[in-house]
């Protein structure tokens, strides 16, 4: 060590390409690079659908495209008019069941429940979101169209439209009531305050004060909702009875429907690579895909909005203002004509469970209702409303332990050692499902490898390095776009890219890369949230120690944030086991008596062997269960093992 | 002539096992102003926040005691809290407008409480609007988001409000201390422009804004009402050492 002046720099500046690059630049460029891998998937999901839609376009041309009403593939006939319909069908129907459920379920939790309890029921109704869709799709299979059969007069097949929009509305669930419960306990206290402070009942504050402060928050959750059954698969196709036809009349809500989702994820396996009924399913894809991105965008757009009406500093910019402006009318409208809507459903119910003229009564019966509701006191308003809204987190808890515990209750005779440790026997039948256990352990593992990586450097790059340009806010963009593209759009991805261009076959690796690129945003979200919250004091007593940035990071910042990453990675594992349709078409087969060892051999998973069982062999009950409850436990116990974590810590880090 | 028209007796106030008010006595007389001070965290807000009962809405306050308002006591079973917070309004410390128009906010309590016709509630609007001060400043743009007024305006706009549905006492929890001090004046002489119709109960920090501003003044030190009486009384001639201390800036 030198007695004056400076050390010999310890960290030696790097010569690349000719060129004296400092040691924290190089780190940055390097993370940089990481951090793009996910707009090179999005611009690569982009160009390989685009590339295998267009053969498509020039085979059949767009006009018959979306104005055909026959979609006969082998025919010849690709008119997707219906498939597009049923989709718009199936999700309408969700939302009607979902928004009156999850917004009620929402000012429930917020609003009414006691402070205890709040908590506990927001987790509760995470739940939702932590079963995976197959099992929606299972439950909705066994019991909910086989209730609807018998109890809806005059039907003559459960499998319908109305099957579909109840299980997409269950799933909308989660994300509508943790959205909304966010928007509406943000509200400020304040605004409470000064309303009660005049004399104003707590329902009174709700309804015209905390509510319509929330409003954009409500519609992006309503519009994320809306993401959501859009791209919805597996559970959407098993209930629908699939026939590609308009419901006749429109409003038969009995009829079987085909969404866009179902048509991909039925024809994919049997169709002939690079016919035009192939490059076909890639342009329904490609239409998902735009229609998702557009709806994501739209919610991104209005969640701004909200975070700017709070902090009064921030001035929206004018154009995003005039067209918000648009947004907040059609609300009003909605609220102006709200009576009309909700007769309308009730009189379309009404209907379609009993007969026209009992309809007509139902529909007054309501009116009525709905009059004398003018003329109720405050305080009576009051009661009626809280009751209204205790019913309705009644109901959607109730439809939690319906789903769960059916599950629970039928799978558990079937569980036996067994039937864990077996192999399959005639063709499902009998035996076990030792190798889709194995399959799905093995394709979490390798999803897990590639995924945490690049995630949790992506995560830091945005974290520490990433200032605002604009190619930073490309990459977000890309992060946000690939977290709420469909599954199935990556399964078809992952064919096309994977599968057919680098010739990997149907293939544990395939369905490794799919499924990481699936799971990669949310290990990157929790990653950057987690090292944003490492307080800066931490870091700036490391640099002012003399430790270089990249020091900083991997020694005082990454411990600390390690919880959070490791929550990431453990709610993305928990995806990773339950998804079936990105790895439908990339990894899976239905049947194996013997695994291969390679990674280019298929395997068999838990989520697409219940699905298989569920549709192909109705007989295979105990089978069926045994392989639901099997999964859900995995799931469940993943995504609730994240939970606990994440609670211990936030406990135990109170920075 | 004055008289009392609220008398607070032998009021305690916990919240969960943590006792924030004491045994607190004191007289409000009407159409005049009564200050409260008292360093932070001594309950003057609290108690406050019991005179129209908003301690109510938070979990685990327990209050014994009572606060009598026209011969009936506030915290008697029987009370209607929202007709009791009708005629008891409240002021709050940081301006807190609806993010609404500025027309809306004011017509907001008329409308909860039952006023529906058009002409009432512009009527209101302009009456409110003019009592707190603020009606040349925004008679043009009455459809305007109230989030566009300046602070000051906005806590007059909150003033508004708190008179449109016709309250007999308003309560004032350190109303300007998030204002400028040409803001905080405008609000000064409001109050002094609404005792005349109105009694005013004000908390302060600013002992300065209690001695200008109020008629009566109470001194309350860890939840316990140390000292009332008449203002000058009180900061000319205090009884309690502890008052005396507090006002000359000893401790506080």
């Amino acid at each position: 060590m030198s007695d004056k002046g400076y050390d010999e720099p310890r960290l030696k500046p790097l010569r690349i390409l000719g060129r004296t690059v400092h040691h924290d630049d190089a780190v940055k460029y390097a993370l940089l690079a990481v951090a793009s891998v996910a707009s090179v998937i999005v611009l690569a999901i982009i160009g390989f659908i685009l590339a295998n839609s267009i053969p498509a376009i020039e085979a059949i041309g767009l006009r018959e495209f979306f104005t055909g009403d026959i979609w006969r593939p082998t025919r010849g006939h690709f008119g997707a008019s219906t498939v597009i319909t049923g989709t718009l069908l199936v999700t309408l129907g969700a939302i009607v069941f979902a928004l009156p459920l999850g917004l009620g379920a929402a000012i429930f939790i917020s609003e009414l429940a006691p402070k205890k309890y709040r908590e506990p029921l927001k987790l509760l109704s995470e739940i939702f979101s932590g079963i995976p869709s197959v099992v929606y799709g299972f439950f909705g299979l066994v019991v909910v169209v086989p209730f609807l059969l018998n109890n809806v007069p005059g039907a003559t097949q459960g499998q319908s439209w109305l099957a579909g929009s109840i299980l997409l509305g269950i799933m909308a669930l989660p994300t509508i009531i943790s959205v909304s419960e966010d928007a509406i306990s943000s509200v400020p206290r304040s605004y409470r305050e000064a309303s009660l402070a005049m004399g104003a009942t707590r329902w009174q504050t709700t309804s015209r004060v905390v509510v319509p402060a929330a409003i954009s928050g409500i519609s992006a959750a309503t519009i994320l909702g809306i993401g959501r059954a859009i791209g919805e698969t597996m559970a959407v196709m098993m209930v629908t009875g699939n026939a590609p036809i308009f419901p006749e009349p429109l409003s038969n809500l009995m009829s079987p429907i085909r969404t866009i989702t179902a048509t991909l994820a039925i024809e994919m396996n049997e169709v002939p690579v690079g016919s035009t009924h192939f490059h076909a399913l890639f342009l329904l894809a490609l239409i998902l895909f735009l229609v998702v991105l557009l709806v994501n965008s739209l919610s991104r757009l209005v969640m701004r909005r909200m975070k700017e009406k709070f902090n009064p500093t921030k001035q929206p910019k004018k154009r995003s203002v005039r067209y918000l402006d648009a947004m907040a009318i059609l609300a009003k409208v909605f609220t102006g004509v709200r009576y009309v809507v909700i007769l309308g459903i009730v009189w379309i119910i009404a209907d379609l469970w009993f007969s026209p003229s009992a309809a007509i009564a139902i529909t007054a019966a309501a009116l009525a209702l709905m009059l004398s509701s003018r003329f109720l006191s405050a305080n009576n308003m009051q009661r009626l409303a809280h009751s209204g809204l205790t019913l309705v987190m009644a109901v959607v808890l109730a439809l939690l332990v319906i789903i769960v515990g059916d599950i629970v209750i039928k799978g558990i005779p079937a569980l036996s050692v067994e039937f864990i440790t077996d192999y399959p026997a005639r063709g499902g039948r009998d035996g076990g499902i030792y190798p889709a256990i194995v399959g799905t352990l093995k394709l979490v593992f390798g999803t897990v490898l590639i995924a945490v990586p690049l995630g949790v450097i992506s995560g830091i790059y945005l974290a520490d390095y990433a200032k605002d340009t604009r190619y930073t806010r490309i990459i977000r963009a890309s992060i946000d776009n690939l977290a709420g593209t469909p599954s199935v759009v990556f399964g078809l991805f992952g064919l096309a890219a994977f599968v057919i261009y680098f010739d990997f076959g149907f293939s544990l690796l395939a369905g490794w890369l799919t499924l990481a690129f699936l799971v990669m945003p949310v290990i990157i979200r929790t990653t950057e949230e987690a090292v944003k919250r490492v307080p800066s004091e931490l870091k700036e007593a490391s640099l002012a120690l003399g430790a270089s940035k990249w020091e900083t990071i991997t020694k005082v910042v990454l411990p600390a944030a390690f919880p959070g990453v490791i929550t990431g990675s453990i709610i993305s594992i928990g995806r990773a086991a339950g998804e079936t349709a990105p790895i439908m078409f990339t990894a899976v087969v239905a049947y194996q008596t013997r695994m291969g060892g390679g990674i280019t051999d298929p395997v068999m998973a838990l989520p697409y062997h219940l699905y298989y069982l569920a549709t192909n062999i109705p007989d295979a009950y105990d089978q069926q269960y045994g392989t639901a409850l099997v999964l859900l436990l995995l799931v469940l116990a993943i995504y609730a093992s994240a939970t606990v974590l994440r609670h211990h810590y936030n406990k135990k880090l109170n920075w | 002539m004055t008289d009392n028209i609220i008398d607070i007796n032998g009021l305690n106030l916990w919240y969960g096992d943590n006792q924030a008010l004491v045994d607190v006595s004191m007289p409000v007389m009407k159409n005049k102003i009564t200050a409260l001070i008292g360093p932070s965290g001594c309950g003057k807000s609290t108690l406050l926040r019991c005179i129209n009962r908003m301690n109510d809405i938070i979990e685990g306050c327990r209050v014994e005691g009572e606060i009598m308002f026209h011969d009936r006591n506030i915290y008697s079973p029987e009370t209607d809290v929202m007709g009791l917070r009708k005629k008891i309004g409240m002021i709050f410390q940081k301006p807190n407008p609806f993010p609404m128009s500025i027309y809306e906010n004011v017509t907001y309590g008329p409308k909860v409480h039952g006023v529906n016709s058009r002409e009432a509630l512009d009527s209101i609007v302009e009456e409110c609007i003019r009592s707190s001060a603020l009606w040349d400043e925004v008679q043009d743009r009455l459809g305007a988001s109230a989030m566009s007024l300046s602070g000051g305006q906005q806590q007059r706009l909150c003033i508004a409000r708190a008179l449109s549905v016709s309250p007999e006492v308003i309560l004032m929890d350190e109303p300007t201390s998030a204002l400028d001090p040409i803001a905080t004046s405008k609000i000064e002489d409001l109050a002094q422009e609404l005792k005349r119709d109105y009694t005013v109960v004000i908390v302060t920090h600013n002992m300065q804004q209690a001695s200008r501003i109020s008629d009566y003044t109470g001194f309350m030190y860890m939840g316990k009402l140390i000292e009332c009486g008449k203002t000058e009384e009180i900061f000319e001639n205090p009884q309690e050492e502890l008052t005396e201390r507090y006002i000359t800036g000893r401790f506080g």
